[in-house]
């Protein structure tokens, strides 16, 4: 079994012209404008759960067109009451940005006003978006470790306690609600490096990988397999995350000038500005160790940024085309990577809200069922096993 | 490591109890676990502030035993009376592990001569099936310290190791003590209940029991410590221990400036 998470980054499709760089011109933020595009935004999200997606998904980013929400959880909060039936994926707050008694708060009244659907992605963020809050990117993998293990307390004491940390020091929480969820919701995290992969393996929670290649998510995703085999476990598919680009027309080519003006949209009013600003903290601090810079050269998101329709659709980042060709590509992604939750995006960059939602319908109608099976038999998400 | 420790005796009935002590200002005595007498990093930062007292139980290390003493409260009614000799003066107690059962004892039995109690990794409380016994030693290492290359004194001689551990395992009692843990309902004195949330021998979770029980207590974990939390993070331990002796309950109103530049 197969899951979809109907991926959301809520772009700002109406630059007129581009940023130099990040963080890009508030200036250039219409919020007239915006009322409209949250609307059909949530609408898109309330008609993935209509159609049968498994998830729907939000996640933080700052300052710039790239995405629209700064609080994933505000989004949450909002799709409590719009989408009925799919889990609610926070692929998510971005752990060493935010106050984590605070995300725990947040991320338990998702829970509960989702009657028990939160998935909780607990997310160290893209190195540019430590620049937003003025942390140090040196420290911010401790700050997610010490902050994750906080969060989990937060879920799982029932008496007040305090916290004498490193990077936290609390002297009384109890946090109210708590989650429906027991011991506590679904956990992912983004796993691009060793040490990572490492991590989730010791909580056993599900890992995600997302602007990467298909081989390099393999990569991780065996590695995470290996490692748990070494352990005597064997993780379900559902444990394994990957993004990946969708588009369905009738229409082959239409679908590929659709796609292909709408990631180019992406690639270069988005994604390129914000590149020189990632690079200047991944070189110039720890935020990924050396080791992880060299093993990942050329795999990175600045790759995409430079790659035609054709070499994203053989390296696994888009399956784009008629319902035919969109079977035959997931398929191969799927197998490949032996992944059990697709992250999905149909909205990309200038796509229209008819366009996206159309995909949606013929995806669901004639892709859907043909995908679903595929991969392992295999149990519901994660269950959780990282209480107290 | 400015502080220095200086050795000290006294005679408490017909034995001596040997001391170590550093530090002035209000009284601090440490009531060690099955570890014995240590002097550690975080006492040190302690008597900065505080006169720290350290002393070796009867049973363990060289101090002889004291007849009569049979479980955890009779050696607490020998600690009261080194205390009350010592340290006169309404002194704290640092309950560790083992010790914390004492110390409870002792602030159970003479609650007006007992300023505050803090419990560190306190083994008064014990899972049900709690066995220590089954934990191969190869393990150990690892489940009491969460930074083994903390540890700066060099391991104690295993004569007196075993000397330790039958005295503790003599004198700790049941894993839930029912007759010890009705007394602590009426435990007024403010206590600081510490547990390392890497803590192998005895779970961070026994902390919440004290906190439900006790009216008093205030429940902290520590992160990125096992169970000997004063090796492995001694700041984070003094600062706690310090703020918590001085100020007791208010502790939780943070005192400190956010203030940036002026």
């Amino acid at each position: 079994m197969v899951l979809f998470n109907f991926f959301h980054l809520m772009a700002w499709p109406y630059l007129q012209s581009r940023p130099r760089s990040w963080p890009a011109p508030a200036k250039l933020f219409d919020p007239a404008r915006a009322v409209d595009l949250y609307g059909s935004y949530i609408d898109e999200m309330a008609l993935a759960d209509e159609l049968g997606f498994d998830w729907v998904g939000c996640n933080e980013h700052h300052f710039s067109p790239f995405g629209l929400m700064a609080s994933p959880t505000v989004m949450g909060g909002a799709l409590t009451q719009r989408v009925k039936r799919a889990r609610i994926a926070m692929m998510g707050s971005i752990i060493p940005l935010n106050d984590p008694v605070r995300l725990a708060e947040e991320y338990a009244m998702l829970d509960v006003m989702s009657g028990g659907r939160l998935i909780a992605g607990m997310i160290r963020g893209t190195a540019h978006e430590q620049l937003a809050y003025h942390t140090n990117p040196d420290e911010s993998r401790d700050r997610y470790e010490e902050a994750f293990e906080l969060i989990l307390k937060c879920w799982t004491e029932p008496e007040p306690f305090g916290w004498q940390g490193k990077y936290f020091q609390y002297r009384t929480i109890s946090i109210w609600p708590q989650p429906l969820q027991k011991p506590h919701p679904p956990i992912y995290i983004p796993a691009g490096s060793v040490q990572s992969v490492h991590f989730a393996l010791r909580r056993r929670v599900g890992i995600g990988a997302a602007f990467v290649s298909m081989d390099r998510a393999k990569e991780q995703f065996d590695l995470y397999r290996k490692l748990a085999g070494d352990q005597g476990w064997q993780p379900p598919p559902a444990n394994f995350l990957y993004d990946h680009v969708i588009h369905v027309q009738t229409d082959g080519d239409a679908a590929r000038r659709t796609i292909g003006e709408a990631t180019t949209y992406f690639r270069k009013e988005l994604l390129g500005p914000i590149t020189s600003s990632l690079e200047m903290v991944v070189q110039g601090t720890k935020y990924i160790t050396p080791e992880e810079r060299a093993r990942r050269r050329g795999v990175g998101a600045e790759t995409m940024a430079t790659m035609d329709l054709p070499q994203q659709i053989e390296q696994g980042y888009v399956s784009v085309g008629t319902p035919d060709e969109v079977v035959e590509q997931l398929t191969r992604v799927i197998k490949h990577t032996g992944v059990g939750v697709v992250n999905a995006r149909f909205h990309v960059g200038t796509m229209t809200h008819e366009q996206a939602a159309a995909s949606m319908r013929l995806f669901a109608k004639e892709v859907l069922p043909r995908v679903r099976g595929l991969g392992q038999q295999d149990a519901p998400p994660p269950s959780p096993t990282v209480a107290g | 490591m400015s502080v220095t420790f200086s050795e000290r005796t006294l005679r408490v009935g017909d034995t001596t109890i040997a001391f170590k002590e550093a530090g002035t200002g209000p009284a601090v005595v440490q009531i060690h676990g099955a570890g014995g007498a240590r002097v550690t990093p975080a006492h040190a930062l302690l008597a900065e502030r505080y006169r720290v007292i350290v002393p070796e139980l009867p049973g363990f290390g060289t101090t002889p035993d004291v007849a009569d003493v049979r479980t955890a409260r009779d050696l607490a009614r020998v600690m009261l009376t080194f205390v009350a000799a010592v340290a006169p003066d309404r002194p704290s107690l640092i309950g560790t592990s083992f010790g914390g059962k004492v110390a409870l004892w002792m602030t159970i039995d003479a609650p007006d001569r007992i300023a505050t109690l803090i419990l560190e990794s306190s083994a008064a409380i014990r899972p049900a099936d709690h066995d220590l016994s089954k934990i191969p030693p190869s393990e150990m290492p690892a489940r009491v310290f969460a930074h083994p290359e903390r540890v700066t004194l060099p391991p104690d001689d295993p004569a007196v190791r075993a000397r330790n551990g039958a005295a503790v395992g003599r004198l700790i009692g049941p894993n839930r003590d029912a007759d010890f843990e009705r007394h602590l309902s009426g435990v007024h004195v403010p206590t600081l209940v510490l547990f390392g949330d890497r803590d192998g021998l005895i779970p961070t979770e026994m902390g919440r029991i004290y906190r439900e029980k006790m009216p008093s207590a205030q429940f902290v974990i520590v992160y990125d410590a096992a169970h000997q939390i004063q090796i492995d993070r001694p700041e984070a331990f003094a600062e706690i221990v310090g703020d918590f002796l001085e100020r007791q309950e208010t502790f939780i109103i943070n005192r400190s400036s956010s203030l940036v530049l002026t």
